[in-house]
């Protein structure tokens, strides 16, 4: 009697487990078949975007933009460094704020400026065509576009500042000032590097010259913001 | 007794950034369609006229329609029609 029991308890256990292990699969299925949806609609988003050419006005976006970025926040440390004076509170503020208004003012303003670009040259279609495109694929993805481009031109100036000013928040518990700011030079100087490694990429030339001459660019800069401190 | 559309031949003017093999997958997954058929005819700055040929059992011309207005396509006319009569089994 008591090995009836025992055995029919194992048994039990065992179309418990089997059921559970079936509910999991199934379930384990239906996450997979929803990530292959997504990846599929992902791919349907980017194919829209790379039509319209928003792929290529992106990249420009990004490179003039995280180039802004960037030599603003090297004019704002060479700037503290020259005059000797601040904190990296200072240092802090100062970048976080410069970073986080060009973000914001090239967000908005590439998005809006898409968004005009865009209708206008639908406008122009339909014009050619002798037939409306209102409510067509074409129309739907012109604020997809704008958003995407407004997002590559909001974020590329904002992280290319984000990077520099790092150092300055390890101040005082790990680092000093100065080092900080030779950090935060060095930082630059290899954002501004990676974008012309980037930019040499785009354009299948030699990305090593092109990181070079855009580090070349960025010490030109530097030479010349401390040039103009050292005039009476 | 049904009537079923069978062959459509259509002529259409598209812009030039819709991919012409991306509209034809498109066009092929309706239902009732087998086959799509595209023929550039003609090619301008911005648009390109293409002809249409549309083969399937039983094509959907209302889908049909609308996904060549989601594709941003301009249907200049219908050129050719085929339709086929169909004896639907009777129960016996």
């Amino acid at each position: 009697m008591h090995m009836c029991v025992q055995v029919s308890i194992i048994f039990g256990i065992r179309d418990t487990v089997e059921w559970e292990c079936q509910v999991l699969s199934k379930w384990l299925f239906s996450v997979a078949k929803r990530i292959t949806t997504l990846r599929s609609e992902i791919e349907a988003l980017h194919r829209e975007i790379t039509q319209m050419g928003a792929d290529e006005i992106a990249r420009r976006y990004f490179v003039m933009n995280a180039f802004d970025g960037a030599l603003t926040i090297l004019g704002i440390v060479v700037g503290f460094t020259v005059s000797g004076e601040g904190s990296s509170r200072q240092v802090v503020t100062a970048g976080a704020g410069a970073g986080l208004a060009m973000g914001i003012s090239g967000g908005v303003g590439a998005y809006m400026a898409e968004i005009a670009e865009r209708r206008q040259e639908l406008r122009e279609l339909e014009a050619h065509m002798h037939h409306s495109l209102k409510g067509s694929r074409m129309d739907r993805a012109i604020p997809l576009t704008a958003f995407w481009v407004a997002l590559v031109d909001g974020m590329s100036p904002a992280l290319a500042a984000a990077i520099p000013i790092a150092p300055f928040l390890l101040v005082g518990a790990t680092i000093t000032f100065r080092v900080a700011m030779i950090a935060s030079i060095i930082l630059n100087l290899a954002v501004l590097f990676v974008l012309g490694l980037f930019l040499g990429r785009v354009s299948k030339g030699s990305m090593l010259l092109h990181g070079v001459l855009m580090v070349g660019i960025g010490g030109i800069i530097v030479l010349i913001l401390l040039f103009a401190s050292s005039l009476p | 007794m049904e009537i079923h559309l069978r062959r459509l031949v259509i002529e259409g003017t598209k812009p030039r950034e819709i991919s012409s093999v991306e509209l034809a997958d498109r066009l092929c997954r309706i239902h009732g369609v087998d086959e799509c058929e595209i023929i550039v005819t003609d090619v301008d700055s911005r648009t390109m006229t293409l002809k249409f040929t549309i083969r399937g059992p039983n094509i959907n011309y209302t889908e049909l329609r609308k996904a060549m207005a989601d594709s941003s396509v301009a249907v200049k006319g219908v050129d050719e029609i085929t339709v086929s009569k169909v004896r639907t089994p009777t129960k016996t």
